[in-house]
């Protein structure tokens, strides 16, 4: 089997930092190779030095058996390495079928654009993966799952030898990955080449053939094997081993920290009905546009409920009307999105860690007080401990996992008594997600009631004791974890799914 | 239908057709031929600029300075020609020299824009701001109205003409057909060249545009040429409709411009902007603002009335809008 892409003994830095150090790497013609390994590992460093965006220091690179000493972005397209990015770089705003022959049409050089030509085209590719769609549609009126089979055809329709695929199972639910393994599957059978770069170990593992593992810049562990755990692909990526233990709920309190009675907000979910106690982790889980998010954000007041009632240690306080309502009485939420509603990305991490506490740091003269100020700044950001971060830097300049933490901490500053967390651990990789768990479990030994809505299985198993599952916006199931397998969770959400499919 | 109510194109047609149907019941006048001339007579200025601030907007960009690139071009052009007394000039030079300077002028946003990587909005504020300061320091402040002869024939040179029922004589302009071709060429331009394509995938998203492979700096580099050019036309048909040659013009009314071009379904998140969609917007916008004064509507309520039919248009395209409603 003829290599198509092999790098030898690569290495890379940028000022003076080694992103690449000595970098072994080779995938061949059909082969469907999972790369895996932490943030900041050099996983894209390598992508875009073989995608010809980056160039390298030492080391050889040959791709279809011609050595390249640099290599430019075209160059590397005529060879057929296309990358799916996790943006896609689909055009909005342009249909499907343009979408689909842009980057084949862009290089033909051809001055004018034949329409007629390029929507047959366009179907004769759409027809090679199977792709049922109007070509016609616009592009923005396409779900996630669709946008990136449309990028995966725009691939196909330049011939490509390698697809690499970044994160390519993020933003999709178990039928939509199910579905976008078949097609893989289907390249594969053609002599395509696929790459994923994936945090997603579960689902990788199904559908890779080999694994390529990096850290600090080297290709640790490689292996054809598909009996490797999961277990042990976490200790080569890591390098510890990392066990998580599941969380043990011991009731302290017969009486619900928080009863939510019929609560509703239409067309979004409906009549939802449960007890919250002190202590404890519930997690909430469904398909996308089970009403998941809704409801959190409706816990929080950002979404107000049109009907229904909260009772908070006995008070019945009503629908929670917005996001002051919330805070009087101490509830917090961690929003899915941290970088457009969790954090101040330009202002320091010290600022951050204060901010949802800073009008209680006001002064007799009705400014704030920078004493108090300062000690609440050390007093938070020593709640959590986030290696190797500088206060008055940027939050931005924070990894995934970490920003996670300072968001976390920033609520902690506030003393809550109930957390709702939306997908706390979404693109963080496994050691910070680890930690993270940790933290949690952690506060609510210390008596909060803390909310998690995530589509995580392995997650809601290590880190709840109670789990519901929503659909089309009623709770249809609950489970305590003790008693269930994640299989178990999995086939009942699976069984949802295509009870959906049946009457849509 | 839910697929045409999307169209924005079908929508301010639509919107145009209940209007001229409500002010046609107020003044049967309305719906006449020597309406519909008067009509288009009153948007050939906003016609041609809207054009231009389209181009701007669909690679994603915004526009605030094409008024008085328009009528520094005009201004300088007949100035220097008629402190000479070349009263005789051939028109096809005067619209050459007003397009240079045109092109000069955008080309100097362009380089604030794309070379220094600065916000488009304030770029082309300040630049309106100094290119209308600097005609009124430098080059003139007098209104000048002993144009060259080639504009004042242009002026009323007429392809058809109509008698309304109150006697008067309402003639077609032939400057009308003009903008047609130069709407006619644009379409081609947009939809069927790699070049117009090119501009709607940078003005959607920059980064997967470069992916893409398309040249950033030298698409946005004709789009300027070609807006610069167009202002300088519409500045010497503002001069020839106007006969007279006022320094800073229209200067302060892009804002209509741009609403009309938003109207037609451009500036949204999609970056859709069509000729179709603009030209349908330039007419509802003069459809109003014209029949106000026949209606003999005060004009603060001209205004308002035209400030209440743009939120309606932008409603009914925005489908998010309406499911909030």
């Amino acid at each position: 089997m003829a290599d198509i892409v092999n790098v030898k003994n690569m290495y890379k830095s940028f000022f003076g930092v080694l992103a690449l150090d000595g970098m072994n790497f080779s995938i061949g013609e059909g082969e469907i190779r999972c790369l895996i390994g932490e943030n900041g590992c050099g996983k894209s460093t390598l992508i875009k030095i073989i995608s010809g965006f980056y160039t390298f220091d030492k080391g050889s690179l040959y791709i279809n058996g011609k050595e390249y000493k640099k290599i430019t972005p075209i160059e590397s397209m005529n060879e057929g390495i296309q990358v799916i990015y996790q943006d896609f770089s689909l055009f909005p705003n342009m249909t499907i079928a343009e979408n689909v022959m842009m980057y084949s049409s862009i290089r033909s050089k051809s001055q004018f654009v034949n329409w007629k030509n390029m929507k047959n085209r366009a179907q004769e590719t759409l027809d090679r993966i199977k792709f049922d769609i109007d070509i016609d549609k616009y592009v923005y009126e396409l779900n996630v799952a669709e946008k990136q089979m449309v990028a995966i055809c725009r691939a196909i329709a330049q011939d490509a030898k390698l697809i690499i695929m970044d994160e390519p199972t993020t933003a999709l639910t178990a039928k939509e990955v199910e579905n976008l393994f078949k097609v893989v599957s289907e390249l594969k059978s053609r002599g395509v080449s696929v790459l994923f770069v994936s945090h997603k170990l579960d689902e990788v593992l199904k559908i890779s053939d080999s694994f390529t593992v990096m850290r600090n810049g080297k290709n640790v562990y490689e292996c054809k094997d598909k009996k490797l755990s999961k277990e042990d692909l976490i200790f080569y990526m890591t390098g510890k081993k990392i066990s998580e233990e599941r969380f043990n709920f011991i009731k302290t309190d017969e009486k619900p920290l928080m009863q939510v009675k019929n609560y509703t907000l239409q067309d979004k979910f409906y009549d939802i009905n449960f007890s919250l106690y002190k202590g404890e982790i519930l997690g909430i889980t469904g398909l996308l546009g089970c009403g998941r998010n809704e409801l959190a954000k409706s816990l929080f007041g950002i979404m107000p409920a049109t009907s229904g009632n909260i009772v908070i240690n006995s008070e019945n306080i009503g629908i929670i009307r917005n996001v002051q309502h919330a805070l009087k009485y101490n509830i917090g939420y961690v929003p899915e999105d941290r970088i457009t509603e969790g954090l101040h990305m330009e202002q320091t991490i010290a600022d951050n860690s204060i901010s949802v506490i800073i009008g209680s740091l006001v002064g007799k003269n009705g400014l704030l007080d920078d004493k108090k100020v300062r000690k609440k700044k050390q007093e938070t950001l020593s709640l959590i401990p986030i290696a190797g971060m500088r206060p008055l830097n940027p939050a931005k300049s924070l990894s995934g996992g970490n920003q996670q933490k300072l968001v976390l901490a920033k609520w902690l500053a506030a003393n809550p008594q109930i957390l709702v967390l939306n997908s706390p651990t979404v693109g963080v990789d496994v050691g910070a997600k680890n930690e993270i768990h940790n933290i949690i479990k952690g506060l609510a030994k210390e008596g909060i009631g803390i909310i998690v809505i995530s589509d995580d299985i392995p997650e809601i198993m290590t880190l709840c004791n109670r789990v519901f599952i929503m659909k089309d916006g009623y709770i249809v199931d609950e489970r305590n974890i003790a008693e269930t397998t994640m299989e178990e969770l999995e086939a009942q959400i699976a069984l949802e799914d295509s009870k959906a499919e049946e009457t849509a | 239908m839910k697929r045409l109510l999307k169209n924005n194109e079908f929508t301010v047609a639509i919107i145009i057709a209940i209007t001229w149907l409500i002010f046609g019941i107020v003044n049967p006048d309305i719906i006449s031929l020597a309406n519909v001339y008067s009509i288009t007579r009153a948007s050939i200025i906003s016609a041609t600029f809207a054009l231009a601030c389209m181009l701007v907007i669909i690679s994603g960009g915004i526009d605030m300075s094409f008024f008085a690139v328009g009528c520094v071009a005009m201004y300088v052009t007949v100035k220097y020609l008629v402190d000479r007394a070349m009263l005789d000039t051939p028109l096809f030079l005067i619209f050459a020299a007003a397009i240079i300077i045109g092109i000069i002028l955008e080309l100097i946003n362009w380089f604030f824009i794309d070379k220094l990587n600065l916000p488009p909005f304030i770029v082309t504020i300040g630049s309106q701001s100094l290119y209308k300061g600097f005609l009124l320091a430098f080059v003139g402040t007098t209104y000048i109205t002993t144009m060259p002869k080639g504009m004042r024939k242009l002026a009323v040179t007429y392809v058809s003409s109509t008698t309304s029922s109150s006697g008067i004589v309402y003639n077609l302009h032939f400057l009308v057909i003009v903008v047609a071709a130069m709407y006619i060429i644009m379409h081609i331009v947009l939809n069927f060249t790699r070049f117009g394509r090119n501009i709607y995938a940078i003005g959607a998203d920059v980064a997967a545009a470069q992916r893409a492979g398309i040249n950033i700096s030298r698409t946005r580099f004709l789009v300027f040429l070609i807006a610069g050019a167009i202002a300088g036309v519409g500045g010497v048909f503002q001069g020839t409709l106007n006969r007279a040659a006022v320094p800073a013009d229209l200067v302060g009314q892009e804002l209509l411009v741009i609403a009309a071009v938003v109207l037609g379904g451009g500036g949204g998140k999609q970056a859709r902007g069509s000729v179709l969609g603009t030209a349908l917007g330039v007419i509802l916008l003069s459809l109003i603002s014209n029949n106000l004064i026949l209606m003999k509507v005060p004009s603060y309520w001209q205004q308002a009335v035209t400030g209440i039919i743009i939120l309606i248009g932008l409603i009914i395209q925005s489908t998010e809008a309406i499911s909030k409603l």
